[in-house]
């Protein structure tokens, strides 16, 4: 993402479409850190992991 | 001769019962406490001062009856709309008795003084908010940590004995680490959340902050609203978890020092210490990250943004802009990964009572600059501190965040520790356990504000 490029049709539709300079500063500034972290995590294997949606946060995962 | 105000919740709460101490008093204390040492530390951002007869006629006689407590700014309370640290009051919810409020009110509490945040609690350190940063008691040039930065410096301070923060990315066990009092942040879903700004979140917990465990047992039953009892059916050694590899290795050598003192103490007393592995921890900051910042953008509709967003600091405006471009297959994959740490998390539960690790890596960072160094190097520090939080958030389990030392500067060290979903108690009674141990010279030291309080020397 560049602030080129815009925050995308979501956020042009809240009125958040555009990054300003002190903004975009910062937004590239956070995806130097988060690049190589997100590039680690696809590697992480979750392709038989389930989203247990429908257990409560609150508790214990079901057995 | 001792001020009310420095006395443990207990004891103010057992005054006014005697007949003692009348909540008048008591409120009119901390509201001299707040005027003298505010202005240096920006922990509060609101003080009632309306008719505190009304407000005594309308709370129950509960075990805080008479009490006041801080109770972070995102909470609909009858005289304050919560501003989320902003400028003013976002449109919803407004004032009011969220579910937060009738608790207090059961118990007893006077929820009367507002406590300074992050802005919309997105960051660990506090220094980001329209009230002004809020400024570590034992060194304001520090931070005091987020997002519930202002309940944490409020007790350290000794403003109020007892605060309400919340914690979706370690926003009550941070603060406590940097300010040297006790967080808990219980199961998530523990507390109700109607009329509180994070309502929708499957990651933040609302939770106690107090001077010691006892306390935060205390105001815990009332936010609750079920016993934490000491020691309920436990008994045995207590197994403490220690993840070394994943969460004791990166942290600042006197962090380090501090929490495995912790452990010594602990083991000393009979705890058996267990090293474990937390499989694919290094990830934890990462989702916690997207967790917590995805479930926000929801919320967002075009009249918010167009009233508030202008309003709000820039590093804050970045923040939720980026979470837009985040992918839905990250998304997506955080939501696996979020049951991956929970089924490890069942089975580790089942070998060991505790996990415990330093509730941040360092002490707290300056407020002009806030980066820590971290042996691997320098990092922001809502990133460093996010891998240690993000676990109790990402799969629900309570943690609890315990003072345990200072560094050379004086700054202070909390350890974490993590217990099975519902067992808040456990870490309560460990907590006051490891009081008893250290003659509570943790909890009892606090720090000495720029302006001293006279009277009460």
């Amino acid at each position: 993402m560049s602030d080129e490029q815009g925050m995308g049709e979501e956020a042009r539709l809240l009125g958040l479409g555009s990054l300003d300079p002190d903004e975009a500063r910062i937004v590239r500034s956070g995806a130097r850190v988060f690049a190589p972290m997100i590039e680690r995590f696809m590697h992480l294997d979750l392709s038989l992991v389930p989203i247990e949606a429908a257990a409560p946060y609150g508790g214990a995962p079901a057995a | 001769m001792t001020c009310a105000q420095d006395s443990s919740l207990r004891a103010q709460a057992q005054a006014i019962r005697a007949g003692a101490l009348t909540p008048a008093d008591l409120l009119e204390q901390t509201v001299r406490r707040i005027a003298e040492l505010d202005g240096a530390y920006n922990a509060v951002c609101g003080v009632f001062d309306g008719d505190l007869d009304h407000e005594l006629d309308s709370v129950d006689v509960g075990p805080l009856f008479g009490v006041p407590v801080g109770v972070k700014d995102m909470f609909s309370l009858p005289w304050r709309a919560p501003t989320d640290g902003m400028a003013q009051a976002a449109p919803q919810p407004g004032k009011g008795y969220s579910d937060l409020g009738w608790r207090l009110r059961a118990g007893g509490a006077l929820g009367l003084i507002a406590t300074n945040m992050h802005q919309l609690g997105i960051g660990t350190t506090g220094h980001v908010s329209a009230h002004g940063p809020t400024r570590n008691p034992w060194d304001p040039e520090r931070c005091a940590g987020g997002s519930s930065g202002g309940s944490a410096a409020a007790v350290a301070l000794r403003m109020v004995a007892g605060a309400v923060g919340t914690d979706a990315g370690g926003s009550i066990r941070i603060p406590a680490s940097y300010c040297g009092i006790v967080g808990l942040k219980p199961t998530w879903g523990a507390v109700p959340v109607r009329g509180y700004t994070g309502a929708y979140s499957t990651m933040g917990a609302i939770g106690p902050m107090a001077r010691d465990s006892d306390d935060c047992r205390l105001l815990g039953e009332v936010l609750l609203g079920r016993s934490l009892t000491p020691g309920a059916g436990r008994s045995g050694r207590l197994v403490i978890g220690v993840p070394v590899a994943s969460h004791w290795d990166d942290v600042e050598h006197a962090v380090l020092v501090r929490c495995r003192a912790a452990l010594e103490v602990l083991a000393a007393d009979g705890a058996e210490i267990r090293e474990i592995q937390l499989p694919a921890s290094e990830h934890l900051a990462l989702a916690t990250m997207v967790a917590t910042g995805t479930e926000r953008l929801p919320q967002l509709d075009r009249a918010w943004c167009d009233e508030v967003f202008p309003l709000l600091d820039v590093s804050v405006r970045a923040i939720i802009k980026s979470r837009f471009s985040l992918s839905a297959n990250l998304v997506q994959r955080v939501l696996r990964y979020r049951t991956l740490l929970r089924r490890d998390l069942r089975a580790q539960f089942a070998e060991v009572d505790v996990i415990a690790m330093p509730s941040a890596p360092t002490p707290p960072p300056v407020v002009a600059r806030p980066r820590v160094e971290l042996p691997s190097g320098p990092v922001a520090a809502d990133v460093a501190n996010l891998h240690y939080a993000g676990l109790a958030n990402l799969t629900g389990v309570p943690a609890i965040s315990l003072p345990c030392g200072s560094d050379g500067d004086g700054l202070p060290v909390g350890i974490g520790l993590h217990a099975p979903w519902g067992d808040e108690a456990l870490l309560l009674d460990v907590g006051a356990r490891f009081e008893r141990l250290t003659d509570r010279a943790f909890v009892d030291h606090h720090p000495v504000p720029h302006n001293q309080r006279e009277e009460c020397h």
